[in-house]
């Protein structure tokens, strides 16, 4: 097993370093190589230096962190759900999570990540409570619950939009993801609490493992369910609260990674966690470089390229389960 | 010595459909019990609460002397095991990862093994015929397979009171047969089984003592001889087409049944 993860590990490491190189030298300047080489190896100035170091290097981090996010969220959810075809955008979390920043933005509430984990993590109780019928939960009632809640919440942020702003730009960014507009204050905060739950999640993973398998089997296996539930809710809602205040709800990044990596590398969540994180910082950024450099010079969300991905491959999933 | 001991259990569902009344039982140390009875009689429900899976019902289960309730959930599962039906898991775990997991009260929530976790892991694997198989994924493994890793996992847990709901189910007559012969060697070597079972007269072949319920009460309990009478049986099930006959190889009282369209053609 080990050694599975340790290989795909690399291969996508070294598939994220490439598209980083193609990332920052692409787009409506595009940038010599060596001239990159250069500006990492202390080379200051040039005409390209400012683009590279203040606009691309900036959303190139922010694309590998929120993918890096979303995919490890998305594993996490599968395994708790014990069902590998949700994901926080399916499941309506993440438009919970961005109705919770839209009403911070709207109504003038300082911070985003706050209102953004609380619309998240709301959301999740909303949708998991009513998808429980007689003590067990139905994963087709949660899903279809899922795509209910996450299309009135997206109608509350239009109308919340075209009551008190009416700037169809924000709208955009917030139903389809956008990560040319990072909020940078909020960065910090992102990285540190990303890096904390990374690897509590990492910690307690085997016994998320135990849960996968069946939550009887956990118990009688000595594992405090109850508690492992809710921290992975939790680890999930605001993992994907945070990738939602940063750029927007981009979709079925959560879904496309971990089924491809636990293709690779079987289903111990102590190496799916890192491993969706790597991978999917490489879509996302993958995804984005096309999102801005396709329709030069204008650009389309991100959210648009990673659904033209997700949905085949959604249908493709579907197709392949005898069940849901 | 008592191994579990179950005081006036009550118990109904939220919907108030079902409820176990007053069932009290007492298992002592190194028996092999069956629990039979028809679909609905409370059967799960009961071994999932002497099992400390369930809560919300009324009553006591004491284990070695002591409430249920009073043991954490690592010192319960070093005591009592569960093994409940599963045909496919939603991910496919390797048989090796799913016997693993049999060691974590043993072991910290990061489920890194010691030398002597691995060794039990190994032990229970070939015990129960499974070396060959344990880089297998357990979705692709025949039924039988999958009852052997799920009881070689409770192997690797060292608990000695093994509860397991319907192991028998979907298993063909060669498969029922090596089960049972392992669950028998099980209990020779010291560990007390209670097993919910609709194989009757497996039941009585290889299990000591028999427990009937219905409608959430006990109905019988002593030895399969005592259990598996006509009358009991036309009762509990309300069947008519069968007679019991004592097996000429055992002795032991077996059910055979016969289509009612037999009875109108003679």
């Amino acid at each position: 097993m080990k050694s599975k993860v340790l290989a795909y590990n690399c291969a996508s490491s070294i598939i994220l370093f490439f598209l980083f190189v193609w990332s920052v030298s692409s787009g409506s300047v595009n940038v010599p190589i060596s001239d990159i080489f250069g500006y990492f190896t202390g080379k200051t100035g040039g005409a390209s230096y400012d683009i590279i170091m203040k606009i691309r290097l900036p959303r190139i981090i922010f694309a590998i962190l929120v993918g890096g996010m979303l995919s490890s969220s998305g594993a996490i959810l599968q395994a708790l759900l014990k069902n590998p075809l949700v994901d926080p955008f399916i499941t309506g979390i993440s438009s919970g999570a961005a109705f919770g920043a839209a009403c911070a933005i709207i109504f003038g509430v300082s911070g985003l990540l706050a209102p953004s984990i609380a619309g998240a993590l709301i959301t999740m109780y909303i949708v998991y409570r009513l998808s429980i019928v007689f003590g067990s939960l139905t994963v087709s009632r949660l899903l279809l619950i899922g795509v209910m809640v996450g299309s009135f919440f997206s109608s509350m942020i239009m109308m919340l939009n075209a009551v008190y702003s009416r700037d169809l730009v924000k709208v955009v960014f917030w139903l389809m993801g956008d990560l040319s507009n990072i909020n940078p204050d909020i960065a910090m905060y992102a990285i540190i609490i990303t890096i904390i739950i990374m690897i509590a999640a990492v910690y307690y993973a085997n016994d998320l493992n135990i849960m996968a398998v069946g939550e009887d089997d956990a118990k009688s296996l000595g594992v405090k369910t109850e508690f492992i539930k809710v921290l992975y809710f939790v680890f999930a809602g605001v993992l994907t609260a945070i990738s939602v205040a940063l750029s927007g709800v981009i979709g079925f990044v959560g879904l496309i990674i971990p089924h491809i990596t636990r293709f690779f590398i079987g289903p111990d969540m102590r190496g799916m966690i890192p491993a969706s994180f790597i991978a999917g910082a490489a879509f996302l950024l993958g995804a984005d470089t096309l999102a801005r450099t396709l329709f030069l010079p204008s650009e389309i969300p991100v959210g648009v390229i990673t659904g033209l991905i997700g949905v085949p491959v959604f249908i493709i999933l579907l197709n392949t389960r005898k069940t849901i | 010595m008592k191994i579990l001991e179950a005081k006036n259990i009550c118990y109904s569902y939220e919907n108030g459909n079902f409820s176990l009344k007053n069932v009290s039982l007492l298992l002592q140390a190194g028996e092999s019990v069956a629990l039979i009875g028809p679909n609905g009689a409370g059967k799960t429900t009961l071994v999932k609460i002497l099992a400390g899976l369930s809560n919300g019902y009324d009553g006591e289960v004491l284990i070695a002397g002591k409430q249920i309730t009073e043991y954490s959930n690592i010192q319960r599962a070093t005591m009592i095991s569960y093994i409940p039906q599963v045909e496919n898991m939603p991910f496919d775990f390797s048989v090796e990862d799913i016997v693993n997991m049999g060691r974590r009260p043993y072991i910290k929530e990061t489920g890194i093994m010691k030398q002597k976790d691995r060794d039990k892991v190994t032990e229970s694997l070939c015990y129960f015929g499974l070396e060959n198989k344990r880089f297998y994924g357990y979705n692709s493994l025949s039924g039988g397979e999958k009852r052997m890793v799920l009881i070689a996992r409770a192997f690797a847990q060292e608990a000695k009171l093994l509860i397991m709901d319907e192991p028998l189910t979907f298993l063909d007559v060669k498969n029922q047969s090596e089960l049972m012969e392992h669950i028998f060697k099980l209990n020779d070597s010291g560990h007390t089984i209670l097993m919910i079972s609709h194989g009757i007269n497996l039941a009585s072949e290889y299990l000591k003592r028999v427990i009937l319920m219905n409608n959430g009460v006990v109905e019988a309990d002593g030895t399969p001889e005592e259990v598996i009478k006509e009358k009991v049986i036309r009762k509990v099930y309300g069947l008519e087409n069968f007679y019991i006959e004592n097996n000429k190889k055992t002795g032991k009282p077996n059910i055979f049944m016969f289509p009612n369209s037999h009875e109108r053609s003679i």
